[in-house]
């Protein structure tokens, strides 16, 4: 009797565990999103290749740096500042490309190089000022990235005089920015090798299970003799160098870097697209896939909303709704698997 | 009757672990005044005593968490003096904190292997690629051996009750420990049943003649498992017996200070 009851009541449990997951009702949520805007707008507006490509490419900079933020939240950490370092890595990327190609179209292969180290170079440099700050000052993360939230927005408009900088090489924008591989944008090509390397870093590697370890419990991977303050200062270099890829991104898309906004829509987007794909502000939860359609909903709401004729700003409400939604619900979630088993 | 009579080996076994005139001071605080023990090979010696006696100062020495500020620790005949806990753990110490320090949201085979994970070889090795199948299997296969009461050892530790995360820490420390083993408290705040599978773990330690320190309140415990007891009072060492020779009242007497 026992015995023939069990694979059914297995299999009834493997049915209800599916819902389980965050990442499955962040996926429904996602797909109904697409589902109505599919069916509200006019056809041939919403689902079209045309747009498939244009909200990958809208994805492109928050996946990168949703990538970064899943990494540190789910060491127990915060970085405030990656917004502001897109920023800063783009106008310094940009300005180093003006004047390596200084107008002529020879030396733009060089131009992009060298703009990319600079880009890449910069974020990972804020980077590691806020690890040596976290890590071996021990100030919190919410203190310091604060900080350099204001300090990198500060000095990009420093270094920019104030205002945006364009002129960059027009073939980094043709040839990168607005490319396509078999249909696909180049920059979300780009994004999504990223993403991919940070999520095999994180659930493959002893560097991503240490990190999830310290999240979990710091004082257990200290006495387990995981070098912490080594790690976390790794953590934020590799925070900072994505905003700055982030940053690269932005300058061969639009061929611009603007300093008007230091990206804080970017900052809260890819922050809210993190704890909605379920990882804890607390630490030691979290998964890189989550976060990944965590980031189209943000994405897909402003396509929609724009195509749509709707006020871009309620993009910021909605999303800011279903952050409060996701958190509250997961939380319900987590708390109902506790006492059941 | 008693576990020791039946293998014949109470505190026979070579010393593996000596602690002579440890004292330690937080500030005005004396917490250790001078102690001194023995343990040895396939004993469970319990340390008892009253709240702040300092039984956890003297684990924390041995585990190389405090650093004494005088006396000799001395491992497998030689001194030593451990800068890290990490110190400690090469020599074969390993430790059961009374916190347990575990990482509740990790699977029991991610704490079981916290700080020394199994790389892959070759190449994905270098890159730092775990080898997540060996962790597990050897995982099954001690708390098979060690009768863990966990079936799943891939569950997350915050999953599991307190008498299976005790389970848990017990058995990392029986994994990675050469010779002895360091617990605090390890049943305080367990209830009948979660406390009986504990103990057997702990037998299971010393069958398997490991070195035990067991810090305990509990007075019925430490008469029914254990092989020796050392009573500590305010710092001092109260007492060492052969659990055998004595009784609850003569710990209770040790404990509160009627013996002279
Ligand atoms: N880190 C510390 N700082 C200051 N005082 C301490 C510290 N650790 C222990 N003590 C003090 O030392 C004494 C012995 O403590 P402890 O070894 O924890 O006792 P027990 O484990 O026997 O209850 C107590 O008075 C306690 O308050
Ligand atoms: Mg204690």
């Amino acid at each position: 009797m026992l015995m023939e009851q069990a694979a059914p009541r297995r299999l009834a449990a493997a049915f209800r565990s599916a819902p389980a997951t965050g990442v499955f009702w962040i996926l429904v949520v996602l797909v109904a999103l697409i589902a109505a805007f599919a069916l509200i707008l006019p056809a041939d507006t919403f689902v079209t290749t045309f747009n498939a490509q244009t909200v990958a490419g809208d994805a492109s900079t928050l996946l990168v740096l949703a990538a970064g933020a899943t990494v540190v939240i789910i060491s127990g950490g915060l970085d405030l500042s990656i917004g502001s370092v897109m920023t800063f890595s783009a106008v310094a990327a940009a300005l180093t490309m003006k004047s390596v190609s200084d107008g002529s179209s020879d030396h733009e292969f060089t131009a992009a190089l060298v703009g990319v180290g600079v880009g890449v170079g910069s974020g990972a440099a804020w980077g590691a000022i806020n690890g040596w700050l976290i890590a071996y000052a021990r100030l919190p993360p919410f203190v310091v990235t604060l900080g350099s939230l204001g300090a990198a927005l500060g000095a990009a408009r420093l270094l920019s005089g104030g205002s945006n900088v364009s002129g960059t090489p027009a073939s980094i924008q043709e040839e990168v920015g607005l490319a396509t591989v078999f249909g696909v944008p180049l920059p979300f090509v780009v994004a999504a090798i990223l993403v991919l390397a940070c999520g095999f870093l994180l659930s493959r590697t002893r560097w991503g299970e240490h990190n999830y370890l310290i999240g979990s419990n710091e004082e257990a991977a200290r006495r387990g003799g995981i070098a912490i303050s080594r790690h976390l200062f790794m953590l934020y270099v590799l925070s900072g160098a994505l905003a700055g890829c982030a940053g690269l991104i932005e300058v061969a898309r639009f061929a611009v870097a603007s300093v008007s906004t230091g990206h804080t829509t970017e900052l809260i987007a890819a922050l809210a697209a993190v704890v909605i794909g379920g990882a804890s502000l607390t630490g030691g939860i979290g998964l890189m896939g989550a976060s990944v359609v965590g980031v189209f909903i943000p994405v897909v709401l402003a396509n929609g909303l724009l195509i749509g004729g709707v006020e871009r700003f309620w993009q910021d409400v909605v999303v800011g709704i279903i952050l409060v939604a996701a958190v509250g619900f997961d939380q319900w979630r987590r708390a109902r698997e506790v006492s059941e088993s | 009757m008693h576990p020791s009579s039946a293998t014949g080996q109470a505190g026979t076994g070579e010393p593996v672990l000596e602690l002579r005139d440890i004292r330690k001071a937080f500030g005005r605080v004396e917490a250790l005044r001078g102690v001194s023990l023995t343990l040895r090979a396939g004993e469970v010696h319990a340390v008892m005593g009253d709240n702040g006696a300092g039984k956890s100062t003297l684990l924390k020495v041995a585990a190389g968490v405090v650093k004494p500020d005088g006396g000799e620790v001395r491992a497998q005949g030689a001194a030593v003096e451990f800068a890290s806990p990490l110190d400690a753990r090469r020599i074969g110490i390993e430790t059961v904190y009374q916190d347990l320090a575990l990482a509740d949201h990790r699977s029991c085979v991610a704490n079981v292997y916290i700080g020394r994970e199994v790389r892959r070889s070759g190449l994905l090795g270098h890159l730092g690629v775990l080898d997540r199948a060996a962790m597990t299997d050897r995982t099954s296969q001690a708390f098979g051996q060690l009768a863990v009461p966990v079936s799943d050892v891939e569950r997350p530790v915050r999953m599991l009750s307190g008498g299976q995360r005790q389970g848990v820490a017990i058995a990392r420390a029986a994994i990675w420990a050469k010779t002895i083993v360091l617990l605090d408290e390890p049943t305080a705040a367990l209830g009948v049943r979660q406390r009986a599978a504990v103990d057997e773990l702990i037998k299971n330690l010393r069958s398997r003649h490991y070195g035990v320190l067991l810090i305990s309140h509990d007075v019925p415990q430490v008469l029914e498992i254990s092989d020796r007891v050392t009573v500590l009072r305010l710092g001092r060492n109260a007492g060492t017996r052969d659990t055998s020779d004595v009784d609850a009242t003569w710990v209770v007497t040790a404990m509160v200070g009627g013996h002279s």
